[in-house]
């Protein structure tokens, strides 16, 4: 009996030390705020009002910065990263999750230190950790949808980059019909397709991270198989990875965060009508 | 991977026809239906299964039949598994090993192999082991969006578990239970993705019971936030006449 007493006050006092660290909560743990469902239709509806950026650029050869979980708080690496974006002239720059804590403070911070869009264009993604804290409405206010696409114009091709929030540990099923119907649709009008996500696919190493649902995977294999997707690229695992799986190349980012060991970005290069990536750690 | 399938058939068959020694023989079938994110709306989904246990020694294989599912295939998945019975003082645990074969698309099946421990006690059963999994691209796949390499990945050493406490002794006439577990007949998920199930089942004369699963599945758990990914009911009949010769 005094054995049962004691782990009930031990799970006590670990679910209130969970529930009082500023980069984890138990009822994000649990639920989200809101559905996917719900947020891809706040998504939709921003869209409706901005409509898909397409960029044009006067060379066929261009290059994106993509970064994920900064998890700002502090922001030495996420400045380190614009700085260096901008030197290398990149067309855009995708932070794809997990660029906050979930905190109103954490959004003003990583929104302070985006640079101006005529320097750099910039893309984000909500990701797990965006959303806890009731986070989400933060982030629709700062930077509006999180599921959307962005074309680039060559003067020899036109490239599809998808832009999708997993930030639930799924899709959902409004925006799995959203993926379907662009890849469907516009997939076949373009050179190369990118796609960009929060939750990496596939589970190579072990982790507490969580990864899609198998059913959901499966489904995604499919699509992106039958689509020709040339790139997926992910966050959430903060360990890089690299995985092939038919002609789709599936990326996991370093953790771009200041007290991450081997923190870094990617850089995906668009030359001489080829597609490639280079990681960069600092 | 068809090596080991191979000697797992081949074992399967030779209990199976192993005409002197009585087996304790269970067929059972079921019908799930339930809705899912990616299911596009209701599916329905039937397997059949078949075991035979012969002293200390179980084979067990099923089978699962799409009814309404947004699947190319009728036939999408296979299961076999193999047990033994141990006693190490006092402490009884079966050794199981699984193979799962999914066909869920014409292009992309996945596979699993697994090995794990069952212990089951008065009022619970505990499940522990784990899988290897790989999706690989069928011939099908590779002729018809030209693939020449990448054709397999492999997701090693995944934990299976399963947890799960019944009200009643399991040989009782009826039982409740509820279990958490990221284990189902032809699906062994990520160990971070939990299901939880609520089971019934009534033993209606002596060889038939009929049974009723309930089962809730979330896209994440831990440090996600999560959300809901679906849910299927389970209903089905075992027929488990007692000793064959």
């Amino acid at each position: 009996m005094e054995s049962r007493v004691n782990k009930i006050i031990y799970l006590l006092i670990w679910s209130f030390v969970f529930q009082a660290c500023d980069k984890f909560e138990l009822r994000g743990f649990i639920l989200s705020y809101e559905s996917p469902d719900r947020r891809f239709e706040q998504s939709m509806k921003w869209n409706s009002e901005n409509p898909y950026k397409e960029i044009n650029v006067t060379s066929d050869d261009y290059t994106i910065c993509v970064m994920a979980d900064s998890h700002t708080g502090t922001t030495k690496n996420l400045d380190l990263f614009m700085e260096q974006a901008i030197q290398m002239n990149a067309l855009a720059a995708v932070m794809a999750g997990d660029i906050t804590n979930g905190h109103r403070e954490d959004y003003v911070t990583f929104k302070g230190h985006l640079p101006d869009q005529n320097d750099l264009l910039t893309f984000q993604i909500a990701g797990n950790h965006d959303l806890y804290f009731d986070g989400w409405k933060q982030f629709y206010s700062l930077f509006g949808s999180s599921t959307y696409i962005f074309k680039v114009k060559t003067p020899v091709a036109s490239d599809l980059f998808i832009c999708t929030d997993t930030g639930s540990g799924t899709l959902g099923s409004d925006q799995l019909d959203w993926l379907k119907d662009v890849l469907e649709n516009m997939r076949q009008n373009y050179r190369y397709c990118i796609i960009f996500t929060h939750n990496n696919l596939f589970r190579i190493r072990h982790t507490v991270s969580t990864n899609p649902f198998v059913e959901e995977l499966r489904v995604l294999l499919e699509l992106f198989l039958e689509h020709q997707v040339d790139m997926v690229i992910a966050g959430h695992d903060h360990e890089k990875n690299v995985v092939l799986f038919g002609n789709t190349t599936h990326i996991t980012l370093d953790a771009l965060k200041d007290d991450y060991k081997n923190a870094g970005y990617l850089n995906v290069f668009i030359k001489q009508g080829k597609i490639d990536y280079e990681f960069i750690n600092f | 991977m068809l090596f080991s399938s191979k000697y797992f058939i081949i074992t399967f068959f030779i209990l199976m026809f192993t005409g002197n020694i009585a087996a304790q023989v269970k067929l059972s079938s079921n019908i799930d239906a339930g809705e899912n994110n990616v299911s596009e709306g209701f599916c329905v989904k039937s397997s059949l299964w078949g075991s035979w246990q012969i002293d200390k020694i179980r084979i067990e294989g099923g089978t699962q039949f799409d009814l309404k599912s947004v699947n190319d295939n009728f036939f999408t998945a296979a299961s076999l598994l193999a047990g033994r019975k141990f006693l190490i003082g006092k402490f009884q645990f079966e050794a199981q090993g699984l193979l799962i074969y999914n066909l869920f698309s014409e292009p992309i099946h996945e596979s699993n192999l697994g090995i794990l421990t069952n212990i089951e006690r008065k009022h619970f059963i505990f499940k522990l082991g784990t899988e290897f999994r790989n999706y690989h691209i069928t011939k099908r796949g590779v002729k018809e969006y030209d693939i020449e390499s990448n054709k397999v990945i492999h997701e090693n050493w995944n934990l299976i578990y399963l947890f799960q406490y019944n009200l009643k002794p399991y040989d009782h006439k009826w039982n409740i239970g509820t279990s958490i577990t990221n284990i189902d007949q032809f699906l062994i998920n990520q160990e971070t993705n939990p299901m939880v199930n609520l089971k019934g089942r009534y033993k209606i004369s002596s060889p038939l019971t009929l049974y009723f699963e309930s089962w809730y599945m979330s896209a994440g758990s831990l440090n996600i936030s999560a959300g809901y990914f679906g849910y299927f009911l389970r209903t089905g009949v075992i027929w488990s006449p007692g000793l064959i010769k």
